[in-house]
């Protein structure tokens, strides 16, 4: 159980990672309103794999 | 004959379709994957970075009908197996990403049709999906398909390990039934 949970964490991991990558790029390579959209949509998929950690680890009702 | 065909892949074959299924996800992801390293990592202008088969075979990546079709399996998956996630919580986020998946499935329709009509939305030069408008291409399919992996995989995760309370889970995706074999003599 540990094991595939794991796993999948590891790969929420490399997309938060990838993310905040893109986060940094955005800012230096695009113009201001592509790089607040795109930081917003990037944002917004970072809390969606915090969220998912969140429920994958978190307590769950019997 | 489909009404059979969807009762055996919600049935016994459904962990065998859930694998398959996952395994087109993977792909499609590690294309994906490999293009934003390519951009934010190696530093790759964004027209060069296509991922690994799109760099030997570009048109995989130009090809509007490959996006549309990838949606697609991706829609009609997660439509079809949605009958055999038969708890609570796997079933929720299984619906979450599907109902993502849909609209995801819309642009690419937008998509597809600007490109089969000849006629692109709103006086752009390209095929343009509503989000579009906003967000280039790369960091909003990273987003579609971040918002449609994650609760897809909680779900699968809730329906390999359903709650104990449950019961003996009715599929042999569950790994609890595997592990007691008893409990089903």
């Amino acid at each position: 159980m540990n094991g595939v949970r794991i796993g999948i964490s590891l790969f929420i991991v490399v997309l938060i990672g990838l993310s905040t990558a893109g986060w940094i790029w955005t800012g230096a390579h695009q113009s201001a309103a592509q790089s607040t959209a795109s930081r917003t949509v990037l944002a917004l998929g970072i809390m969606t794999g915090l969220v998912g950690l969140r429920f994958l680890w978190g307590r769950r009702k019997a | 004959m489909l009404k059979t065909l969807h009762e055996t892949l919600n049935g016994a074959r459904h962990e065998t379709a859930l694998r398959v299924f996952m395994a087109i996800v993977l792909a499609h992801w590690a294309e994906h994957l490999l293009q934003a390293l390519q951009i934010y990592v190696l530093g790759w202008p964004v027209p060069q970075a296509r991922g690994a088969l799109g760099y030997f075979f570009p048109v995989l990546v130009s090809s509007e009908l490959l996006h549309y079709g990838y949606a697609l399996v991706m829609l009609a998956g997660l439509w079809v197996l949605r009958a055999g996630f038969t708890g609570v919580d796997d079933r929720r986020w299984w619906t979450i990403a599907l109902s993502i998946q849909f609209f995801h499935h819309v642009e690419h329709f937008l998509l597809q049709g600007q490109y089969l009509l000849g006629q692109n939305l709103f006086g752009r030069p390209v095929p343009t999906s509503i989000a579009q408008l906003w967000v280039p291409r790369v960091e909003l399919h990273l987003f579609y398909n971040t918002i449609v992996f994650i609760p897809m995989v909680i779900a699968m995760y809730f329906h390999m390990f359903p709650p104990a309370k449950a019961g003996r889970p009715a599929c042999t995706c569950a790994w609890h039934r595997r592990l007691s074999p008893a409990v089903s003599a």
